[in-house]
């Protein structure tokens, strides 16, 4: 049985893009451009978010609105992150993006039919997905990336409390 | 032991202050099955705000006043869990702790701003873990704020992870 979109889901998209410029936006070159073991940095992590806003959820549900069944492509973030040519925008550029992009897919969420949600498509690795499957799984990375950006600038202060990194 | 700093990075101070701001806009919305929900170690995103609000006294500028305004003083070891299980806030509305939390903040944050390199670098005796200054204990803070801040969007997106059907291969 497939998933219900989740009662705090659009909340969850909603708050997003608010949440990473308060976290973001006043913070120093070092910090938010200091990759993770992982190879991103804090503004990597937006400009990823951004790169997959479009291709891993606004057109995969407009394919689901509009078509029956559509196909719906494996992403390689990695690969459109490094291509995307985000990673050289400044961060108060890519904080807008990001913030103008969730509200267009806003939008196009709220705007959906009775139905579309429980659509579903043919993702190309793991099998049939619903929009509202796909619209949990942003919710999710969402979550995910505002938790690894976190961790980041924690990470950066811990090393400076001296002997209260025993904590 | 790692050496005490006695400068802050330039970031400290932002981070302090935008902490607030940060746990409202995550959290602001979201339903009380979320809100409330506790994760594996017994801690709901509420609770978690409930603590960093709990500590803002004795775990921070309670700390850093005595280090500023005495010689060397003695700065006691804190039970964050028996501290928050008395302070009866997890019985709280999110928003009321919201507030009390933005408004002592913006306090601290004012009288942090204010220290000179020489406050900064002054340092107290701790039960635990020796001597430390004013400025590690700002800076322990403002990396506790980040890490509870990751700890309550992991919360939210555990939450999430079962209903994401075959996309929770990613």
């Amino acid at each position: 049985m497939p998933a219900a979109l989740q009662p705090h889901t659009i909340d969850v998209l909603t708050n997003t893009p608010v949440t990473l410029r308060v976290l973001l936006e006043a913070l120093p070159d070092d910090v938010i451009t200091t990759a993770d073991a992982g190879g991103w940095s804090p503004k990597d992590v937006v400009a990823h978010m951004i790169a997959t806003e479009a291709s891993g959820l606004a057109e995969r549900v407009t394919a689901i609105r509009d078509s029956d069944h559509p196909e719906l492509g494996y992403i390689d973030e990695q690969q459109q992150l490094d291509d995307s040519g985000l990673r050289a925008q400044p961060l108060a550029t890519l904080l807008d993006s990001f913030a103008n992009s969730r509200a267009d897919s806003l939008d196009l969420i709220l705007a959906l039919a009775d139905g579309v949600l429980d659509r579903g498509g043919h993702h190309q690795h793991v099998g049939d997905v619903t929009a509202a499957e796909l619209l949990n799984h942003k919710a999710y990375h969402d979550a995910l990336h505002i938790a690894q950006i976190a961790d980041m600038v924690a990470a950066g202060l811990h090393v400076n409390s001296g002997p209260m990194q025993a904590f | 032991m790692p050496e005490s700093t006695s400068e802050l990075r330039p970031e400290t101070i932002d981070v302090l202050a935008n902490a607030p701001e940060a746990f409202h806009s995550m959290l602001g919305g979201l339903p009380a099955s979320v809100i409330e929900a506790p994760g594996e170690e017994g801690w709901s995103p509420r609770d978690l705000v409930g603590h960093v609000l709990t500590v803002e006294a004795s775990g921070f500028i309670d700390r850093v006043r005595a280090i500023v305004e005495q010689d060397g003083p003695a700065i006691e070891n804190i039970d964050e869990h028996e501290l928050l299980a008395a302070s009866g806030v997890r019985e709280r509305p999110l928003p009321d702790i919201l507030r009390e939390f933005n408004d002592r903040r913006a306090a601290s944050v004012a009288y942090i701003r204010a220290l000179s390199p020489e406050q900064l670098a002054r340092t107290g005796a701790h039960s635990v873990v020796g001597e430390i200054s004013a400025a590690d204990i700002i800076h322990h803070i403002a990396s506790h704020d980040c890490a509870h801040i990751a700890h309550a969007a992991n919360l939210i997106k555990d939450g999430l992870n079962a209903h994401r059907g075959p996309m929770q291969a990613f």
